[in-house]
């Protein structure tokens, strides 16, 4: 052990880790066990999200000015923007993180291909509500049908899909009632709702308690 | 066998919060460890742990997200591989890791430590559980010579404290801090780092020096912290808060392993010049007092179960409720300076006391607070451990120098990440 004068204190070390100055030896004894040494872990996602970030502003900053240089307003530039993006909100916060569920990240990603499409809709002007009239439906169909895959081949875990089943049948309903294309959310809603309610009846008890969980209805002890 | 049904269980009310701001800076992941005679075998701690959640099958489990709330259910896959320690302690838990599971065990030369998500247990849930591996491993290491002994600590209790004790007619008004606390400041360590400073004295010094002093040990040990941060922040007239988490088992007859845990603010406002170390100890002293009592946590557990049961919050799905979580939080945060947790004297049955060397814990940071404690006891062993995001050991040093100004031997080690910067 050695030991530090300034501080008064027995240390396991040649340098005190409290006011960093030259301890002294006193005996050789150990008795702490002490902590190994860390080496800081980078993580190549960081590296990614910092080398993917470093080209979207480099890319956007050129597509910017050549939108500007030749036009008076910013118009494709923003759409190439707009995609940017959207690949970084699917490969660094949904496909680099750690959700263990690929369906998850699917689905997620989804989700911002809507938000996307409902932006272009709005931003470009052209034939205005494409997105609510044909994507949304479209893409909840697609949804059922990857969620329909999932499914069968994890069948030994199917209730862990029969959430978003039940989602996809609510924003079928909403996609109706907004006023998408009729034949399109129609198959929307009875597609999911058909694969809910047959994963519900042939799952027996997993399902129905799967569904318990979700709701948070009485846990069983 | 595929089973049919998965068991599950909601969270308690206080693990509500700490899914929802969990990240790399902030983990909610708090470390205890064992220090024994003997280096560790890796295999048997590997067999001990698979035996230990198996007797505590709280702890097996994995955090699901549902519609509404978070919830707990069984984890059906394995316990990963037990580690040897490789990386700073108390980093936020990656479930690709753990399986899934919400805590970690790993081992460094004669220590396992047990690194767990505070959704599953507070400290004292985890002791229980270390408690419980430390017991199987020395069992199945010395076979010949030891028998599982039955310890009444170690119970598979885990009803939710806060529902059990929650009183509809209570005074349900919040009794949080208002007080926009000190804020400790300085360079930090890279990559979320993590510096470690522990601290082993004798625990009968302690309790000789708190006599003296006319308090406990917990409020010598939270005035000495105070007077440490006072000294460094010489001049600061905002006020010095350390947040004291309370177990609430003893105060209302429980023995759950969820959490169970209410904190009380030690305030202390260094308005008028200078104060001597002894003012600081009575300042601590009345102010953990006055908070330290039934009537005062049951009209915490009141405002807390009360805002979990409103219908206007159970109704509102998770999504939303995780903002206002996120919100309140924030806002909560800026009343406290530092926290030091105390696990308080850990014993073991005899004979398996005599393998056991120390105890000893770390904690996360948290928004706002860059620096922490805890304290805990074994035998005559007084384990003090900071945990800084800091370069700089200021604190440390003051505090450590203080106890060694009163004649109390120390014995200082750490993971050498608050070394000089250039």
């Amino acid at each position: 052990m050695y030991h530090c004068k300034n501080c008064g204190v027995d240390v396991d070390s040649e340098v005190c880790p409290l006011c960093h100055s030259a301890t002294k030896k006193e005996n050789d004894e150990g008795i702490l066990t002490g902590y190994p040494s860390v080496k800081a872990k980078v993580s190549k996602r960081g590296i990614a999200k910092k080398m993917y970030l470093v080209l979207a502003l480099l890319i956007s900053f050129i597509l910017l000015a050549v939108d500007l240089h030749f036009s008076s307003n910013l118009s494709w530039s923003v759409v190439c923007l707009a995609t940017i993006f959207l690949g970084y909100i699917i490969i660094m916060h949904i496909f680099l993180n750690s959700l263990p569920s690929v369906f998850a990240k699917i689905s997620k990603s989804m989700g911002a291909l809507f938000l996307y499409l409902l932006f272009l809709d709005w931003f470009l002007k052209v034939n205005s509500g494409w997105s609510i009239l044909y994507a949304m439906p479209i893409l909840l169909i697609i949804e059922t049908v990857i969620n329909f895959f999932f499914t069968v081949i994890n069948h030994k875990n199917f209730q862990n899909y029969m959430i978003a089943q039940l989602l996809t049948t609510i924003l079928g309903i909403v996609s109706f009632s907004i006023g998408s294309n009729f034949y399109l959310s129609l198959i929307a809603i009875v597609l999911s709702l058909l694969l809910f309610l047959s994963t519900l009846l042939f799952g027996g008890l997993k399902g129905t308690s799967e569904i318990k969980r979700r709701f948070h209805i009485n846990p069983e002890e | 066998m595929n089973k049919e049904t998965t068991m599950w269980g909601k969270l308690d009310n206080t693990a509500h919060l700490f899914p929802v701001i969990s990240t790399s800076k902030t983990s909610n992941v708090f470390r205890q460890s064992v220090s024994l005679n003997d280096d560790i075998d890796k295999d048997i701690l590997q067999s001990a742990v698979e035996s230990t959640i198996k007797c505590f099958p709280g702890f097996g489990v994995r955090l699901k997200r549902g519609l509404f709330w978070y919830y707990l259910e069984e984890n059906p896959k394995d316990f990963p591989e037990v580690r040897e320690e490789d990386d700073y302690p108390c980093r936020l838990i990656d479930y690709k890791d753990t399986n899934e599971y919400l805590f970690k065990v790993s081992y460094y030369k004669n220590r396992i430590n047990i690194e767990l998500f505070h959704v599953l247990a507070d400290g004292i849930g985890c002791k229980m559980f270390l408690k419980a591996l430390v017991y199987y491993y020395l069992n199945l290491k010395h076979k010949d010579v030891l028998e599982m002994p039955f310890d009444d600590e170690l119970t598979l209790e885990r009803e939710d404290g806060f529902q059990l004790c929650y009183d509809k007619h209570s005074d349900n008004k919040s009794n949080y801090s208002n007080l926009r606390a000190l804020t400790l400041k300085g360079r930090k360590i890279q990559n979320n780092g993590l510096s470690v400073i522990e601290g082993s004295m004798s625990v009968e010094s302690i309790k000789s020096l708190s006599k003296k002093y006319e308090a406990s040990m917990n409020e010598f040990l939270v005035a000495c912290y105070a007077y440490a941060i006072y000294q460094t922040n010489y001049g600061e007239k905002k006020p010095i808060i350390i947040t004291v988490p309370v177990n609430l088992r003893r105060f209302f007859n429980s023995s759950t392993t969820k959490n169970f845990f209410a904190m009380v603010y030690a305030t202390f406002i260094p308005t008028e010049g200078d104060y001597s170390f002894k003012e600081v100890v009575d300042i601590i002293k009345e102010s953990l007092r006055s908070q330290i009592n039934k009537e005062n946590f049951k009209k915490t557990i009141s405002y807390n179960v009360s805002n979990e049961q409103a219908n206007y919050v159970k109704w509102v799905p998770l999504l939303i409720k995780n903002l206002g979580i996120k919100y309140t939080y924030r806002k909560a945060a800026k009343a406290s300076t530092t926290t030091m947790s105390n696990f308080g004297a850990i014993s073991f049955h005899s004979p398996y006391d005599k393998y056991i060397k120390k105890y000893s814990g770390i904690l996360p940071m948290s928004l706002g607070q860059s620096i922490k404690s805890t304290v805990a006891s074994y035998d005559d062993l007084l384990c003090i451990t900071f945990s800084s995001s800091f370069r700089a050991s200021k604190v440390q040093r003051e505090f450590f120098r203080l106890l060694s100004s009163m004649e109390v031997k120390i014995s200082v080690t750490s993971n050498g990440e608050n070394n000089v910067s250039l």
